[in-house]
């Protein structure tokens, strides 16, 4: 497995360098490779298949275009996530989409559980697009990606400190959303 | 709910999602890829690319400010004149260069011109207003005066002021952090005097309800800005734009702390090579 995988590293490190002299076939063969990688990313933040496709062609593109400053190779699949977010904030904001996530629809409970309403999928899905694309990018990072903190201050060029408060206060929310509709479905039985 | 059970439904949330992109979305991409040039084969490599185009908007922004600064008044350095001239020759064109960014910039400043710029990745988003002309700009504003609405994060607060107190800094700008109670009457909203901050988000005219607690938007949907305190708050600004520096930011007013050390460090960087 580590073999597979640093050989797969080394293949990508070959590729890339090949794709900064401007070789369009190696970046050809790097983006196949790399692109379900950036595509789970970008929809994980994104909620959209749409707009992850269009942040993922933009990725690439960019990838391509500023692949020859990139100084150190083996810092390209961090670089390329950075590239990949920024792409998907210029989504959120182009589409307005986020802009236009209001109040919720909660629908009754039907189930004494409170545990199976949390992990009802619509509940979670519909408090983690409350969230900030800024929010739910550090989430991705963490959660989807499993990095450290500091790999995801390196991937996203923020300060650590910022990371740290982006992943509490995106939690705070998740928390608070979640409890949120809970009460109110143990409200609605009530009623 | 325990930590453990929170982080069990996180992973769970983002563990939902497809794994595998369509090819075509691939090949759409590479369609692009022959007739885009690539960056940074040139003589100069930049060191940040992914901050690249924030600090053209940011250096442009600052220098612009910096040499309108003596159309309206203002004064930089130790060279005050009594009688400062309103004007500069066109011909006037100064170069500049940082060392951090490698960034030549050359301006010919038309007498007068206002400088608004957008702190985002784009650019083109650079502005430059001219005198006597309106903004139609939309204008992100903190509630109830003191409470920045971005993305509810507790230290937003503080670092706005913070970019504040360091625009406030420098010679001839002062900066001001626009409030609420600044927009009751969002149509003649002013952006005057000796300078003001204004944080834009981009997003639909049409979903602003100036003054009203609820926010309609594009989707007739409501949103309850009490309620969701991490909501943008979107005001119409149409009134005339006139200042000293008109900053306008698209993004998380948590990254404020890094544009501001950011703009700092550029604006004691940059020094003019050719005149």
């Amino acid at each position: 497995m580590a073999t597979s995988t640093s050989h797969r590293t080394r293949i990508e490190r070959n590729l890339v360098a090949q794709a900064q002299r401007g070789d369009e076939h190696a970046f050809a063969e790097l983006a196949f490779a790399l692109g379900d990688r950036l595509y789970a990313v970008a929809h994980r933040i994104l909620r959209d298949t749409d707009l992850a496709e269009e942040a993922t062609q933009q990725a690439i593109v960019t990838i391509w275009r500023e692949l020859p400053a990139l100084r150190d190779p083996d810092r390209f699949a961090a670089w390329a996530y950075r590239l990949l977010v920024n792409a998907c904030y210029r989504e959120t904001r182009r589409s307005r989409r986020f802009q236009a996530v209001v109040h919720l629809i909660r629908p009754d409970a039907t189930s004494d559980d409170h545990a199976s309403a949390l992990a009802n999928r619509d509940e979670l899905e519909r408090a983690f697009r409350r969230l900030t694309p800024e929010h739910r990018a550090v989430l991705v990072l963490q959660y989807h990606l499993e990095y450290s903190l500091e790999q995801i201050s390196n991937t996203l060029g923020i300060p650590i400190g910022t990371v740290r408060s982006r992943i509490h206060h995106a939690k705070r929310h998740m928390r608070a959303a979640i409890e949120a509709d809970a009460r109110q479905a143990v409200g609605g039985r009530q009623a | 709910m325990n930590e453990r059970e929170l982080d069990r439904l996180l992973a769970s949330a983002v563990d939902d999602g497809p794994i595998e992109v369509p090819d075509r979305v691939i090949e759409t991409a590479l369609a692009e890829i022959p007739t885009t040039p690539q960056r940074g084969r040139s003589a100069l490599p930049w060191r940040r690319p992914m901050f690249k185009p924030l600090a053209i908007v940011i250096a442009t922004a600052l220098l612009a400010a910096l040499l309108a600064i003596p159309f309206v008044g203002g004064a930089i350095g130790p060279s005050p004149s009594p009688t400062p001239s309103p004007t500069v020759p066109l011909a006037t064109i100064r170069t500049y260069t940082t060392s951090e960014f490698e960034l030549p910039i050359a301006f010919p400043l038309r007498q007068g011109a206002i400088i608004g710029f957008t702190v985002d990745e784009a650019p083109t988003m650079v502005t430059i207003i001219p005198p006597g002309s309106s903004s139609d700009r939309l204008v992100l504003m903190p509630l109830e005066g003191t409470r920045v609405v971005g993305d509810g994060e507790e230290g937003d607060a503080a670092s706005l002021d913070a970019l504040v107190q360091l625009l406030d800094s420098r010679p001839g700008i002062k900066a001001r952090q626009l409030r609420r109670s600044d927009v009751d009457q969002p149509a003649s909203f002013p952006v005057s005097g000796s300078g003001a901050f204004v944080v834009e988000v981009d997003t639909d005219p049409a979903a602003a309800e100036p003054g009203s607690p609820l926010l309609r938007t594009s989707a007739g949907e409501t949103i309850d800005v009490a309620a969701e305190p991490w909501t943008y708050w979107i005001v119409p600004a149409s009134g005339t734009a006139v200042g000293d520096l008109l900053v306008v930011y698209h993004g998380s007013t948590s990254d404020f702390g890094n544009y501001g050390q950011t703009f700092l460090s550029l604006l004691e960087d940059i020094q003019p090579v050719s005149e």
